[in-house]
């Protein structure tokens, strides 16, 4: 069923591709977390922000993927830059409906001892609320990042796509090898991201067990 | 930004509109290829996840399934269908179908297993039947379960019906690959830009209809 020899003749391109999905996915993860930051703190110097922000990201996450890469298409062309940015939107979307719900269900006596305590909004936040929506903050990564492993498949079809490019030029050449190999890649990729994640979020929240 | 003003022309242009190729014919060939598949993956998933559900069995297998699939790439399993049965519809409806099942089951295998028992034990109390208990108790209380579920399998087989045009599927995907394949950027945004509408579109009539049918709050499964 796998053609072994070529695997081992193409070995440094799938190596090569497999780095381009990781990298990917690791640049849009980073920028979408830190872009949720800011959404949080924008939403927490204008607490009325966080509805609109809520609705604005389940909107723009109806919009299917290769849709979303393309409408990108006048402002930054057939570039991985597209694909970076498109990838980042998916996971801010992600990451920011999980964390503004994790904000919203935070037990209500520890934000009123905090008060008591004399904290101010921000001060609350940077030295309580960011360490108790840690939890909400790694379920949300979980998600994004397996989204992500199979949405970076979808940026083949503008040209990049990492592992998304094996399964294109199997389909071309109606050759079945590369395309089991990229559904193996990607499953492992995605079981690899799971793995850390957890494995972090674990070590991070230790007060929740 | 002379792109966009391309894509405005392009949708002033009559002849996109009608015609075999036209806008008109293919958003209706989107519509049908997602609701027969929705269809399918609906009959096959509800009877099923309720059976399970109700017997509380294969939650395991059930929750992974979901995982699983989440993990796999839409685009592979088309591709890998079109190599293993052929070049014609037929397996691109069957990935489709293959793809929305787990959504669906997911959402009412955990509805109807996490019914409140204390509704359940009342049901049992006043003397309705296992079966009663199930159409009258079980199956309304997961209803908003049941209807989310079905939400996120349309939503997926309406972008995922978008990558199929790669393999040779009609519909409005068509103009993305084929504008793609051409360079011609303009008919590639007007694409998105009607699939994008179609798919917030369908999201506010799902929100809707939940809305007006459920009176309970539409939770999610994890």
């Amino acid at each position: 069923m796998i053609d072994w020899v070529w695997t081992l003749d193409n070995a440094s391109m799938i190596v090569e591709l497999t780095l381009q999905h990781l990298q990917m996915v690791v640049l849009s993860l980073a920028l979408g977390t830190v872009l949720t930051g800011l959404m949080l703190l924008l939403a927490i110097i204008w607490p009325a922000l966080s509805n609109p922000l809520m609705t604005l990201s389940s909107v723009l996450f109806t919009i299917p993927s290769l849709a979303l890469f393309i409408l990108l298409l006048p402002w930054t062309g057939l570039s991985m830059t597209t694909s970076v940015i498109g990838l980042t939107l998916y996971s801010l979307l992600i990451l920011l409906r999980n964390v503004l719900a994790g904000l919203q269900k935070l037990p209500t006596e520890i934000l009123e001892s905090a008060r008591a305590l004399g904290y101010t909004r921000f001060g609350r936040f940077i030295d309580i609320e960011i360490f108790l929506i840690l939890p909400a903050l790694f379920a949300g990564l979980r998600i994004a990042s397996v989204t992500l492993v199979g949405l970076v498949i979808v940026t083949a079809l503008i040209g990049q796509g990492g592992l998304g490019q094996l399964m294109i030029l199997g389909f071309n050449q109606n050759f079945l090898t590369p395309i089991f190999i990229s559904l193996g890649l990607s499953l492992l990729l995605s079981l690899l991201f799971d793995l850390i994640i957890t494995q972090t979020g674990y070590r991070l929240t230790g007060w929740t067990r | 930004m002379g792109m966009l003003t391309d894509t405005w022309l392009w949708f002033l242009d009559g002849s996109h509109w009608t015609g075999d190729l036209g806008l008109i014919t293919r958003f209706f060939q989107h519509l049908y290829y997602v609701l027969v598949s929705l269809i399918i993956a609906f009959l096959i998933a509800q009877p099923l996840g309720v059976f399970l559900g109700y017997l509380k069995r294969g939650g395991f297998f059930i929750i992974n399934l979901f995982n699983i699939g989440q993990a796999f790439p839409s685009l592979g399993i088309i591709l890998l269908c079109i190599m293993l049965f052929g070049f014609n519809d037929i397996p691109v409806f069957i990935a489709l179908v293959a793809l929305s099942i787990p959504p669906m089951l997911t959402n009412t295998y955990v509805g109807i297993s996490h019914a409140d028992q204390t509704l359940c034990d009342a049901a049992k109390a006043m003397g309705m039947t296992p079966l009663q208990s199930l159409l009258k108790v079980r199956i309304p209380l997961a209803m908003p379960l049941i209807f989310a579920g079905v939400r996120t399998a349309l939503l997926q087989l309406i972008a995922t019906a978008v990558v199929a045009a790669y393999a040779g599927l009609d519909g409005l995907g068509r103009f993305l690959i084929d504008g793609l394949g051409q360079r011609d950027y303009p008919q590639v945004i007007a694409g998105s830009i009607v699939i994008s509408l179609l798919a917030i579109g369908c999201e506010l009539l799902m929100a809707g209809l939940a809305k007006r049918w459920l009176s309970f709050s539409t939770p999610t499964a994890g």
